[in-house]
């Protein structure tokens, strides 16, 4: 295997490498909510 | 002409001059009255207890600024304290991968919505929300539920916190997708009140039932931990297949290196 085939492959596989992490290390996304509540009166 | 026959008229004159200056003379006391006038009213217009009737006869328009400025409701202040409930979840889980649920009680002195999560990307609306001062008869507790079909949830069993005044109260949960899907999930949570003195029943009031979705996915049929084992492996073999070419390239640096610094 010649050097630009190593390079090729080489480049091919980090860039899976760096979709794969990022797909599988990305904070999640949350959804925040601040509810309206009843008046509580005893 | 006889000299006496002047003598009425200057009295005259004299008697109008000092009729005049008595008269500008008496102005100036009587001016200072209508300052007194308006400082009358104005006074009691920084009093919060002060009724907008009372503003209307002044005429001076600073003085309806400040009365019709808003007074904050002293009342309520004491009474009533104004809490917010923040409830916090995932949209998306990695299959395999956990996450957290958050329940916040939070107290809001100003009356008005408080973000309390600074993570970009997030929608906060509500309103804030007010709960009698219960505390010196009752022992105040959140509870709280979480229940999700088909995602598992740690804890599973429902988890309570004492309310102290003033304090937030906050609660986690933990929530992993084993299978990719859409699944719901509803939260509920309760104001337990257990009273200190006799005379006092308990009581419980439903506080908020909040329904979500929560989507698992995967990556092409991978869970989180094979993308990121895949992830990892991909990393070394793009290395390693550059090794050679990496070493030589050293080598020749090396080589290259090696006369210069040789005397």
């Amino acid at each position: 295997m010649n050097r630009k085939w190593r390079l090729a492959l080489s480049l091919f596989f980090l860039l899976v490498a760096v979709v794969l992490l990022y797909w599988g290390l990305r904070p999640l996304e949350h959804e925040v909510i601040t509810q309206p509540l009843p008046v509580v009166v005893p | 002409m006889n000299r006496r026959a002047w003598i009425p008229a200057v009295l005259l004159l004299l008697g109008g001059a000092l009729a005049t200056g008595l008269g500008s003379c008496g102005a100036p006391l009587v001016e200072p009255t209508a300052p007194q006038a308006v400082y009358h009213t104005a006074g009691p217009l920084a009093s919060p207890t002060m009724g907008v009737e009372e503003v209307e006869p002044s005429p001076q328009p600073t003085m309806s600024i400040h009365a019709l400025t808003p007074q904050p409701p002293q009342v309520l202040g004491s009474f009533y304290e104004r809490r917010l409930l923040t409830v916090e979840w995932p949209r998306r889980l990695r299959e395999g991968d956990g996450d957290r649920v958050r329940l916040r009680l939070e107290v809001d002195e100003a009356g008005t919505i408080t973000p309390t999560v600074t993570v970009a990307g997030h929608d906060i609306h509500g309103q804030p929300v007010e709960i009698p001062n219960l505390y010196l008869t009752h022992d105040i507790y959140l509870q709280a539920h979480l229940s999700a079909v088909g995602l598992q949830v740690e804890p599973r069993q429902p988890a309570a916190a004492l309310l102290q005044p003033g304090q937030p109260v906050e609660m986690y949960w933990t929530l992993r997708g084993p299978e990719p899907g859409l699944y719901q999930a509803v939260l509920t949570a309760q104001l337990h009140l257990v009273p200190k003195v006799e005379g006092h029943r308990e009581r419980t009031l439903p506080l908020a039932h909040q329904l979500f979705q929560v989507q698992v996915v995967n990556f092409l049929g991978l869970s989180a931990f094979w993308v990121r084992l895949g992830g990892l492996f991909s990393t070394l073999l793009g290395v390693l297949l550059q090794l050679p070419d990496l070493l030589e390239v050293w080598q020749r640096l090396r080589g290259r290196d090696a006369p210069m610094s040789s005397p």
